[in-house]
């Protein structure tokens, strides 16, 4: 057989594999979901992923990317649109679009990890929250969305791999959690029973005890809202680890955003600021450590 | 015969960093659900930040 030919056969069966492996990266072959596993002891109690919910999403990147640094890829999920938000190379967020939606408010989710969401969602629902998406499986985790008994939006998800857990949180990252309850001793006793965290009182001023939740090591805060705090209902909010929060408060106006609580020396020395995104989001910048 | 196992090294090689990259995508959970905002609008905050992230 003539070398020439045997050169194009190779050729075509080589591209032939190649497009193949493409082709079922990219229609889910290789990303079957596999059958789920049980997170490990350890993975329970993060947070491990946060979906902006926002009815602009053209915006979101504009004000996420000039605040943060923020670089975005398009891609789907179920075949509607889904933004990925990447801090240099790390997957950091997703941005939902939500405009079809006239019930959704833009927020942010979060979602802890959970050892088994099945029994998660039984709990969730036993204690008197709501189910807004029962559990699924996706190729990373299986998942679901509730509300606590608080009302306030939670992602839960059973996790199928590895998601790096820092020691040390990087800039312009989600590092923390906070949240905002009307009742305070209910809530505990949830999460606690929930996640397996440990919790103990790091502050009591201004009449306000703060609760650290801890599952090898501290993962989220927990605070009652004071009687006198109307319009704020219990909810998770997310925190970005910002080296000068009050820099970064300057520029949220004239990017869209509004300052919700600008920086005070009776708020962690000045080291916190909570912003609204365009859409209305509420999110915290925290330097750290303060 | 040298161009041939240099084509089929380029070839395995570009399919591979494709198919590195849509997996890639498959990150995240992307779930917009029916819940309303937690911080009314011109919410203040309640201004008792006490504690914070260990």
């Amino acid at each position: 057989m003539p070398s020439r030919v045997v050169s194009r056969r190779r050729l075509f069966t080589t591209t032939s594999i190649g497009a193949a492996l493409v082709l079922a990266c990219a229609f889910g072959v290789a990303n079957r979901p596999a059958p789920a596993a049980a997170a490990g002891p350890a993975d329970a109690g993060r947070f491990v992923w946060r979906d902006l919910m926002t009815k602009d999403v053209s915006a979101a990147k504009r004000f996420y990317g000039d605040l943060f640094g923020w670089r975005f890829e398009d891609t789907k999920r179920g075949g509607r649109p889904y933004v990925l938000a990447k801090s240099g190379s790390t997957l950091v967020a997703g941005i939902v679009d939500v405009s079809a939606n006239a019930d959704a408010g833009p927020q942010w989710l979060s979602y802890l990890a959970v050892a088994d969401v099945d029994k998660t969602v039984a709990q969730v629902r036993a204690d008197g929250g709501k189910i807004f998406i029962e559990p699924r499986d996706l190729p990373s985790a299986r998942v679901s969305v509730v509300a606590d008994p608080q009302g306030a939006p939670l992602g839960l998800a059973q996790l199928r791999r590895d998601v790096p857990d820092p020691a040390t949180p990087a800039p312009n990252q989600f590092f923390w959690q906070e949240y905002l309850a009307r009742d305070a001793a209910q809530a505990l006793t949830f999460y606690k029973s929930l996640a397996g965290y440990e919790s103990s009182i790091t502050d009591s001023r201004l009449g306000i005890e703060y609760h650290v939740l801890r599952k090898t090591r501290a993962r989220a805060g927990l605070f009652q809202l004071p009687a006198t705090s109307t319009g704020v209902e219990p909810n998770w909010l997310p925190y970005v680890l910002i080296n000068d929060p009050s820099a970064l408060a300057a520029r949220v106006s004239g990017l869209g955003g509004r300052v919700i609580l600008p920086a005070a020396p009776e708020r962690r020395n000045g080291s916190l600021v909570v912003i609204a995104d365009p859409g209305g989001a509420p999110l915290a910048l925290q330097k750290y450590p303060f | 015969m040298m161009i041939i196992p240099r084509v089929l090294i380029l070839a395995l090689m570009l399919a591979a960093a494709i198919a590195s990259s849509s997996c890639d995508n498959d990150a995240g959970f992307g779930y917009g659900v029916p819940a309303g905002s937690r911080w009314g609008g011109g919410a203040a905050g309640p201004g008792v930040f006490v504690g914070g992230p260990q």
